[in-house]
């Protein structure tokens, strides 16, 4: 053996994430105009044309059958988008659709007459069962498969650092890339053929659906922590290979298919880097939305205090809560913890009257204000 | 479970048919001209799970316990979405596409490990993606049938309050209509239509399903009565052959036939649409001439 069994599809699915993330990344930054989910399920038609011609489930025509189906499938997506009112969006879920089923009927005819079960084609893991191996004068060199995915790797690694400039300004201000003179429909033509030869080959491994989580998951976990694409790329692809470890551990403790634990792995951290990352998450974001307004009220209320207090008595700075609340249309609560947060931040005071009145610091804070 | 087709059957297959297909419309219309339907597709997927979890709870996929499940686990998924666009660093879409395939492989996890785990469950996959009316009792089409004529009553005595939903949401709001409730509410109403659809039609075919026939019948029809309708109509008709073509061929699963069947009535309703404009070009040529 080249390498042990257990390794190989480790390294399959390493292979494969880290394919998948290299476009995901693209597509977040892009906007993703159409859904991966979609393309799997139009891959499926040319899956089923490929499997017609070669009569088993894993090999490379059904790879390059189901390439040239998303390629034609997204120019006519396209065509119909220029020429009808219909949305990119719902001409992808329909076309998909149609192909799908069409595909499915194919496809049955030809388990019908081969006894193999569809339900693989649907759930994945079909690598694993290859029997395609590369043996040469007796010495077994590993399965196609790992050829399969390190190939793919290498070649979206090739065509992103070739493009890379490209994508950033691209993605950064379109405009301006037409202005530089440069073929936009070139550019989305790599996106479309990466796209295309990675959900293709991918598929054997996740299944038509799943295909989408690993190819848009681990960029959109990443997105919370990097800005640059470059980074995203690489931090992507280092979180594919850890992620891909603990699913192949998890799965095997558990007796669950690979895939599906890998899946849930990527969506529970997805999940808790959208709540929880820090600066960019969900509630980090409402936390300091929380403080920004807080301080726009704290600023409003000094502003009011001291206007109210020039109008009234000039020098002696006074308002009432109530008058706060009923003029700010804020609630009495409200206003209470405001006031009681310019307190403790020692900006105003309450007199003997009961009156608020600004402190040195207060009215210094004010004019600073006024002053910018 | 229908094995052979008695007059009986065919009467309850012509009443599921025509509920399903107004109730699916009615849905369809909505959402597609809100320009919402990713909500469709991930509401699709993520109710599924409710499936998913009567399985594995319960140990049967009945329709109302899917239903029970699928609520409250769809509006968690809906509110997971909306703390995701709450960072607003990525597009509404692609957040929409990750949650769908998150609802998916939760669907497999659960699905698998049942698969591998208990041995009295037979789980077959194709069964639950693409749909298969060969698996329903004659007591539980009724269920679906009755739901699906409460939400078309329902919806055609509030269709004004939708035609506001649809076109102006500040007007439904100024006659004092709380938007946030009336849309939970259609929410709610489209994940129960989805169940139902999604067990005969397959989750995967769901969203095209509902989808496919308000697209087409937009380009023929000038008023939303009309399309609700006419769209109405060609699901109604494709539900029907879908079905009995199904009953008929068994090698192939129900959500598959209905969807060709869909297919063939939009390819010749487009040729029909092509063949007019033609004539209509060549009558304005001719005028001017």
């Amino acid at each position: 053996m080249f390498l042990l069994g257990q390794l190989e599809i480790i390294l399959i699915i390493t292979l494969a994430l880290s394919a998948c993330s290299i476009v995901g990344s693209i597509l977040i930054f892009q906007g993703a105009p159409y859904s991966p989910s979609s393309i799997g399920r139009i891959s499926t038609f040319g899956f089923s044309i490929g499997f017609l011609y070669s009569s088993t489930l894993s090999s490379v025509p059904i790879i390059l059958f189901s390439i040239i189906t998303i390629l034609l499938a997204q120019k006519l997506i396209k065509k119909l988008c220029e020429k009808t009112t219909i949305s990119e969006g719902v001409l992808y879920i329909i076309i998909s659709t149609i192909l799908f089923a069409i595909g499915l009927v194919i496809m049955h005819i030809q388990t019908v007459n081969n006894f193999i079960t569809t339900d693989k084609i649907f759930t994945g893991e079909l690598v694993y069962t290859i029997i395609n191996r590369i043996t040469i004068s007796g010495y077994d060199f590993g399965s196609v498969s790992l050829y399969l995915f390190s190939i793919l790797l290498l070649i979206n690694i090739v065509l992103f650092v070739i493009n890379s400039n490209s994508f950033k300004i691209f993605f950064v201000d379109k405009t301006y890339y037409l202005n530089l003179n440069k073929n936009t429909e070139l550019l989305e033509l790599v996106i479309s053929v990466m796209v295309s030869i990675t959900v293709a080959s991918t598929i054997q491994v996740t299944g038509s659906f799943i295909v989408s989580l690993f190819i848009l998951g681990i960029p959109m976990i990443t997105v919370y922590f990097v800005k640059r694409i470059s980074t995203l790329v690489i931090s992507a692809i280092a979180i594919s290979t850890s992620v891909s470890f603990a699913g192949y551990s998890i799965a095997k403790i558990l007796n669950i298919s690979i895939v599906s634990v890998t899946a849930a792995i990527i969506s529970s951290l997805l999940i808790l880097s959208a709540f929880l990352a820090p600066e960019r998450g969900a509630m980090a974001l409402f936390f300091s939305n929380r403080i920004d307004r807080k301080n726009i009220m704290l600023t409003d209320l000094l502003n009011y205090i001291y206007e109210a207090g020039q109008i009234s008595q000039p020098n002696q700075y006074q308002a009432i809560t109530e008058d706060i609340s009923d003029y700010m249309n804020w609630n009495l609560k409200y206003t209470t913890k405001i006031i009681k947060l310019a307190s403790v931040k020692e900006l105003v005071f309450t007199d003997t009257n009961g009156f608020l009145q600004l402190t040195e610091t207060g009215i210094k804070q004010v004019n600073l204000i006024n002053n910018r | 479970m229908i094995n052979i087709l008695t007059t009986a059957d065919i009467i309850l297959i012509i009443q599921l048919s025509v509920a399903l297909g107004i109730a699916t419309a009615i849905n369809g219309v909505i959402f597609s001209l809100r320009d919402e339907t990713r909500v469709i597709t991930l509401v699709t997927y993520s109710s599924s799970i409710g499936n998913a979890l009567a399985l594995f709870f319960v140990g049967a996929t009945a329709f109302y316990v899917n239903m029970l499940l699928a609520i409250p686990v769809v509006l968690f998924i809906l509110a997971i979405s909306k703390a995701i666009e709450y960072s607003k660093k990525v597009s509404k879409s692609i957040i929409t596409t990750t949650m769908t395939t998150v609802s998916f492989a939760i669907i497999i996890v659960l699905l698998s490990y049942i698969d591998r785990n208990f041995e009295t469950h037979q789980i077959n996959f194709t069964m639950y993606l693409l749909g298969n009316i060969r698996l329903f009792e004659s007591k539980e089409i009724n269920l679906i049938f009755y739901i699906s004529m409460i939400i078309a009553i329902v919806s055609t005595l509030n269709i004004n309050r939708i035609k506001q939903y649809i076109f102006d949401k500040h007007y439904l709001i100024t006659n004092n209509l709380k938007y946030n409730i009336f849309n939970l509410l259609l929410i709610i109403q489209l994940i129960i239509t989805v169940i139902a659809s999604s067990q005969i039609v397959g989750i995967v075919f769901a969203p095209g399903f509902i989808i496919l026939p308000v697209i087409i019948i937009k380009y023929f029809v000038k008023s939303l009565l009309q399309l609700f309708i006419f769209s109405s109509l060609l699901s109604s008709v494709s539900l029907f052959v879908g079905i009995y073509g199904s009953l008929l061929m068994p090698l192939f699963s129900t959500g598959v036939v209905i969807i060709l069947t869909l297919t063939f009535f939009v390819l010749l309703l487009l040729g029909y649409k092509f063949i007019i404009n033609k004539r209509m070009i060549k009558k304005n040529i001719l005028k001017v001439m």
